[in-house]
């Protein structure tokens, strides 16, 4: 095992710890949809997957944006003003022997087609029952100990908002 | 959507995306009713023609329905005009069309001609340019195509309708029971660029992932496809939505634009679009 293979290890050891600890309230998964059709209006996922990310990583809030023509998060949460937030995921560990992740196998790019959709889930104490459902806007992976998420609320029309 | 344009946004989803025209498909065993107003405008002033005092309702093919259209004004000018006191035409009930004779007609309601077509199979012109089930999308919630909020697995081949502008010219006559709208649209298609989102195509036909390297061409041809499509008389015309779109034209040059998103390109192409609305509907939604 090379020297980071080892300090992935270890510092996967200890984001457990911390998530054993309860510091980690946000539990974080990968929705994955599949469409019985192409994507369209009206069209509904015929298999929701949700794979949670283990150890829980850390979800901090980055910010509230403008919603998007498209839109944003229900009303409801914010009185009336639809709001983009933005969500900070991480740190993931990167892949060692034994655990990790990589991106590609947390969000399988290569299943993505018009009739799949990726998705991050996050639900906890913070969150609304159901969660909240975002897409990935950023994604850095290039760090020896640590891969990053940047999640922003998913318009209104995806499943599950 | 509003009651006025509820039906024509209808009418616009059967042919572009659910194969109005090809036998077989939604929307294509309607009964198929043209309806056509050929009032001038003249204010204020209730006239007209029609034949027995009713709009007429009779079989006949497209293009004796456009001889009959102007047969029918130069009718109406000449009794207009003066030179003819009345002027009365002989519709028969068999599909064909004779003109008997020139005999009294009385100026009370307005001209509404009628040309019905109640064939339920569309000619072999319109179901070869109609558009395939499934060729295109309504985009997600139907919204703007360049929204990057919108995913990218819904965007290739997907397409919005981007209402313009109402006008209904200067001289409407609200004695006249139809009256004549004009609305403009573009019908927008979303279309992938780059090898990097090839996964995400909507391929169709013949194409492939390959062609994401020629990403005008492509757009360019699904202009072409959904323009005849659109102005297809037969694949726009009919009674079952209200008002009827009496006339669909391309209403300027099809452009393509880069957006937000990643590879997202839009082809966007204009219609004009002239309506007959019902004076007595109030279109409320």
């Amino acid at each position: 095992m090379s020297v980071a293979d080892a300090a992935r290890r270890a510092a996967h050891a200890g984001r457990k710890i911390v998530d054993a600890l309860g510091m980690r309230p946000t539990t974080v998964c990968i929705r994955t949809e599949v469409y019985a059709a192409d994507i369209a209006d009206g069209s509904t996922a015929s298999t929701t997957t949700d794979t949670a990310i283990v150890p829980r990583p850390k979800v901090v809030k980055l910010a509230d944006d403008k919603a998007s023509m498209y839109g944003a998060n229900p009303v409801g949460l914010v009185q009336g003003h639809a709001i983009l937030s933005t969500y900070e995921v991480g740190p993931i560990t990167p892949p060692f022997p034994g655990g990790g992740s990589t991106l590609a196998s947390l969000v399988s790019p290569t299943t993505v087609d018009t009739k799949h959709r990726a998705l991050v889930l996050l639900t906890g104490p913070d969150f609304a029952a159901a969660g909240e459902v975002c897409v990935i806007v950023h994604a850095d992976w290039t760090k020896p100990l640590r891969g990053m998420l940047v999640v922003q609320r998913a318009p209104q029309n995806a499943s599950g908002t | 959507m509003s009651a006025l344009l509820g039906g024509i946004d209808a009418r616009i989803v059967q042919i572009v995306q659910n194969g109005r025209g090809i036998t077989g498909a939604a929307g294509s065993t309607t009964t198929l009713v043209r309806r056509l107003s050929l009032v001038p405008p003249l204010v204020g002033q209730p006239y007209g023609v029609t034949a027995n005092g009713t709009a007429v309702t009779y079989t006949i093919g497209f293009m004796e329905g456009i001889v009959e259209i102007l047969d029918h004004l130069a009718a109406q000018l000449l009794a207009i005009t003066g030179l003819f006191t009345s002027v009365t035409k002989d519709y028969t009930g068999d599909g064909s069309l004779t003109c008997t004779s020139l005999a009294p007609v009385t100026f009370t309601s307005p001209v509404r001609l009628a040309v019905a077509d109640t064939a339920a199979v569309f000619s072999t012109h319109a179901q070869a340019i109609a558009i395939p089930v499934g060729s295109f999308r309504r985009s997600e919630g139907k919204a703007p195509l360049d929204d990057p909020g919108l995913d990218g697995a819904a965007f290739d081949r997907a397409y919005d309708i981007v209402w313009g502008t109402t006008d209904e010219g200067d001289g409407v006559n609200e004695f006249d029971a139809v009256s004549l709208v004009t609305v403009k649209a573009a019908v927008e298609v979303g279309v992938l660029v780059g090898q990097g989102v090839a996964s995400l195509i909507k391929v169709q036909g013949t194409e492939t992932t390959a062609d994401l390297s020629s990403p005008n061409e492509r757009a360019l041809g699904i202009s072409l496809q959904i323009r005849r499509a659109m102005t297809c008389g037969e694949l726009y015309q009919g009674n079952d939505v209200d008002p009827p779109i009496i006339m669909c034209a391309r209403d300027g040059a099809t452009t393509t634009r880069m957006v937000e998103g990643g590879g997202r390109m839009i082809v966007s192409t204009p219609f004009v679009m002239t309506l007959a609305i019902d004076n007595t509907n109030p279109y409320r939604p």
